[in-house]
């Protein structure tokens, strides 16, 4: 830990209508872990693009060890020894491991490809830095967090100095979050430097050893684990205080609004996912469905919102059985869905941010009136929620893909909670979502609850499950193990149910 | 009727019949070998019928100008390298819809030689490029006395099954057709890469109008392509993006084709308009049940922007 490898001097970079960094300064040493830490929108990953050479700098300096260096492309950075692990991965799902690893660093004779040396020297990085990994598995069968192994294995195998880790642990299990937070002290050891950048504030704490945090474009300020602690750091990001606790007077369960009977649902690849299950959901209780992901949650939510056909079983609304496989139905009758996946089903990426915030009821009136849409009517909405919610937007119709991963969340967030609901289906709501916003979607969370909607809550953040939920289902492998009263439920007993170990739970 | 039918079918040289097959699929897999590279690269590439015919046209011409069919060849390809490279520039680099821009050059290529057709006419009959006859060779069931274009189709599937899954090039094409953000982000130039591929596509497709012109019939004839090149399409559909099986969905194509030319052949009962478009249903039927179980590059048809 002595002279910095990078220093980055006065950033400035603009878009159209944002300023996106403003006279950034970030300077980074030899073998440390450096957190960068800020609200949705503040500019991280431009910053990180602009190392990465993907954005060129408006204005500003970098320098690497000692030298000043332009860095026109990814090319280039990978030649200057950055690696980078995106926020969005870069995986492309139909070629193998060793093959995505290779890309654009590929061993060959006269352009034939050598697969067998890269080969060697994947299992040899995998072993040396605890990544676990077949390397001829196809990317598109793997798990998420294996994934993001290959991501890492990709940077070490062009001997990255510098590994830049853009919301790494938005994916991942929280056995997942300790195995990579291995990797990377191991990775330290071995002379690697990491920028690493999250919203769990119990992670920066626990792996950081600078923490630096960015609002609006610019630099609030830089500390140390040591000297902080996660109410200071969230107040450091947005502002104010942030209540990290949800707020919330017991719940008062009316009639039932969801039930499902006996649900199976098959997988993509044709497993049972679901199997058997039955709960109901009542107006003005949130239910939490814990569990490790892919033990059939998400083939759950998808069969209740309409998005996949059960095999077997059926979903009620307020009593009515729904069709099955149709949204439409269940949006006509009621039912918000915040998506897990919200580039798969909760947005239209090259669309604007005001036709992302009508999608579900765009057909309808006051935003359509006899087959035409009401543009005025539109926009005045879209303003509206970007208002309500704190969208960070330069407009109503930039694309919604122009909009930084949180903020895209709380679009989706906002559609949903936006209209009249007897029902809200919220899958992982704040992922990728700053503190702040965490804070105000639970909020609103909790709100739809007492105007009296029944909610299902899905998450794989145990904490998340533990502070919002009224009563506590535990899923594993396709079933529902276990039931448990929110207030007095705790995290180890739903920990060992979402492992499958019942019987030490009832203990 | 149904006896004549079957008594043709007892009757036919099924060799002769996948022979004939074989030939004819020609134009039809350097069509879908053209669509593969440009595809998998993530280029649309409807043009194909329309770079073929501009090339079965300049061989003709330049093969009578020159008396010369390697110069004829020569030209062709260029020629259909160039109309490759405008769609490229058209849909690469001003991102306007793939699907247009291939319409737009079909059209222009159909009107451009049936312009130039009439106004310079074609009776001189151009020189042929060789068959594989030389002795030994021609005795090869199947493959003697083929077309030399046949021979270079066959060596093209080798070639390019290779390239594509053994090679850097193939497996940085396959990439920037598939998730071009991770090609960038690895350092490769993705435009750059769909140029070359659709360049490519380019002389495939050159490759498979010479065969009109210079082996076919030694003339032009507006239109003589008649839809080759959208087969062409279908069969790398059915094929899956894959060039051997491009092949064999080429000749579920053909093969009927020349069941039919047989049939009037032996004059079986059915009128000729009727047997002649059992290729093209069959083609249709076929697809309908494959399309849904292919699955085409994933970027395909999306222009790359940071
Ligand atoms: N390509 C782009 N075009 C226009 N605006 C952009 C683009 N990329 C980012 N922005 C804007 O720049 C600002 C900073 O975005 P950035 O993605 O860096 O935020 P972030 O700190 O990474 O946020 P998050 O935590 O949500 O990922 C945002 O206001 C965003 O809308
Ligand atoms: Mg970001």
């Amino acid at each position: 830990m002595s002279e910095p490898i990078l220093q980055m001097r006065n950033i400035t970079k603009r878009f159209p209508g944002v300023l996106a960094n403003d006279r950034i300064c970030f300077d980074l040493k030899r073998g440390e872990i450096h957190a960068l830490l800020g609200e949705n929108g503040a500019g991280k990953t431009t910053l990180m693009n602009i190392f990465y050479g993907l954005y060129q700098p408006d204005e500003g300096e970098i320098w690497l060890n000692g030298r000043r260096v332009t860095i026109h492309s990814p090319k280039d950075a990978i030649a200057l020894g950055i690696g980078m692990v995106h926020q969005h991965f870069t995986l492309v799902p139909t070629l193998s491991v060793t093959e995505n690893v290779i890309l654009g660093a590929e061993t060959a004779h006269l352009g034939v490809l050598d697969l067998a040396t890269p080969r060697q020297r994947i299992l040899q990085i995998a072993q040396d830095y605890g990544l676990e990994v077949d390397p001829d598995a196809l990317v598109r069968e793997l798990p998420v967090g294996v994934q993001q192994r290959v991501e890492i294995i990709k940077a070490l195998y062009r001997n990255a100095q510098v590994l830049i880790l853009d919301e790494p642990t938005a994916v991942l299990t929280p056995l997942e979050v300790e195995r990579l937070f291995e990797t990377l002290r191991t990775m330290v050891q071995r002379g690697v430097s990491i920028i690493f950048i999250s919203h769990k504030l119990k992670e920066v704490m626990a792996i950081a050893d600078r923490i630096t945090v960015l609002r609006q474009g610019r630099v609030v300020g830089s500390t140390t684990p040591a000297e902080a602690d996660e109410a200071k750091l969230a107040s450091m990001m947005v502002g104010r205080p942030v209540m990290l606790q949800v707020e919330k007077r017991p719940a008062q369960p009316g009639e039932v609004v969801l039930s499902v009977r006996d649900l199976r649902v098959m997988s993509d690849r044709r497993a049972v996912a679901v199997d058997g299950v039955s709960f109901d959901v009542r107006a003005g209780e949130i239910v939490g469905i814990a569990g490790v992901e892919g033990n059939g949650q998400s083939e759950l939510v998808e069969a209740i919102t309409g998005l996949r056909a059960p095999v077997h079983g059926s979903v009620l609304l307020c009593g009515q059985p729904l069709p099955h496989a149709l949204p439409r139905a269940a949006i006509d009758a009621g039912m918000s869905h915040i998506p897990e996946d919200r580039h798969k089903y909760g947005m239209v990426a090259q669309q604007p941010l005001a036709v992302n915030l009508t999608l579900s009821t765009f057909h309808q009136p006051p935003f359509a009136q006899r087959g035409l849409l009401r543009w005025t009517t539109i926009r005045e909405h879209a303003r509206r929620l970007i208002r309500e919610f704190d969208i960070r937007a330069p407009h109503e119709l930039v694309p919604i893909a122009a909009l930084s991963g949180g903020n895209q969340q709380k679009s989706v967030v906002a559609r949903e909670l936006s209209r009249p609901l007897r029902l809200l289906v919220a899958a992982q709501p704040t992922r990728g979502v700053d503190v702040g916003s965490i804070e105000f979607i639970h909020k609103r969370i909790v709100q739809a609850r007492d105007e009296g909607a029944a909610v299902l809550l899905v998450s794989a953040e145990l904490d998340e499950i533990m502070s919002l939920s009224d009563r506590i289902l535990v899923m594993f492998k396709g079933h529902i193990v276990g039931e448990r009263d929110a207030r007095t439920a705790t995290r180890e007993e739903i920990g060992l149910l979402m492992m499958g170990r019942v019987g030490e739970a009832h203990a | 009727m149904i006896e004549s039918i079957v008594e043709v079918l007892l009757r036919v040289d099924y060799l002769f019949l996948l022979a004939t097959a074989l030939r004819a699929s020609t134009p039809i897999v350097f069509a879908a070998l053209g669509g593969i590279f440009s595809e998998r690269s993530g280029v649309i590439n409807i043009a194909l019928e329309g770079m073929m015919l501009i090339s079965a046209y300049v061989c003709y011409k330049a093969a009578v100008l020159f008396n010369s069919p390697w110069l004829g060849l020569l030209a062709g390809v260029l020629s259909a390298v160039v109309l490759s490279l405008l769609h490229g520039v058209i849909s690469i680099r001003y991102r306007t819809n793939q699907v247009v821009s291939g319409t737009v050059l079909n059209i222009f290529a159909a009107g451009i030689t049936g312009f130039l057709f009439r106004v310079l006419g074609a009776q001189e009959s151009a020189p042929y490029l060789p068959n594989m006859n030389m002795p030994i060779v021609r005795d090869i069931p199947l493959l003697g006395n083929q077309p030399l274009l046949t021979w270079v189709m066959l060596a093209m599937i080798a070639l390019s099954t290779f390239v594509l899954f053994r090679t850097t090039w193939g497996l940085r094409t396959r990439a920037v057709g598939e998730l071009p953000r991770a090609a960038d982000t690895a350092g490769i130039a993705v435009n750059r890469m769909r140029y070359l591929n659709v360049m490519i596509g380019g002389v495939m497709a050159g490759l498979g109008g010479a065969f009109f012109t210079l082996h076919t019939v030694s003339s032009f004839t507006p239109l003589m392509t008649s839809g080759q090149g959208f087969i062409g399409l279908a069969a790398m559909i059915f094929g899956n993006w894959t060039p051997l099986p491009a092949l064999l969905a080429a000749m579920l194509f053909t093969v009927p084709q020349a069941l039919a030319g047989q049939f009037q052949m032996f004059g079986v009962p059915l009128p000729y308009q009727l047997i002649s478009t059992l290729p093209y249903v069959l083609t249709i039927i076929t697809l309908a049940g494959v399309v849904r179980r292919s699955t085409p590059p994933a970027a395909l048809g999306m222009p790359y922007v940071k």
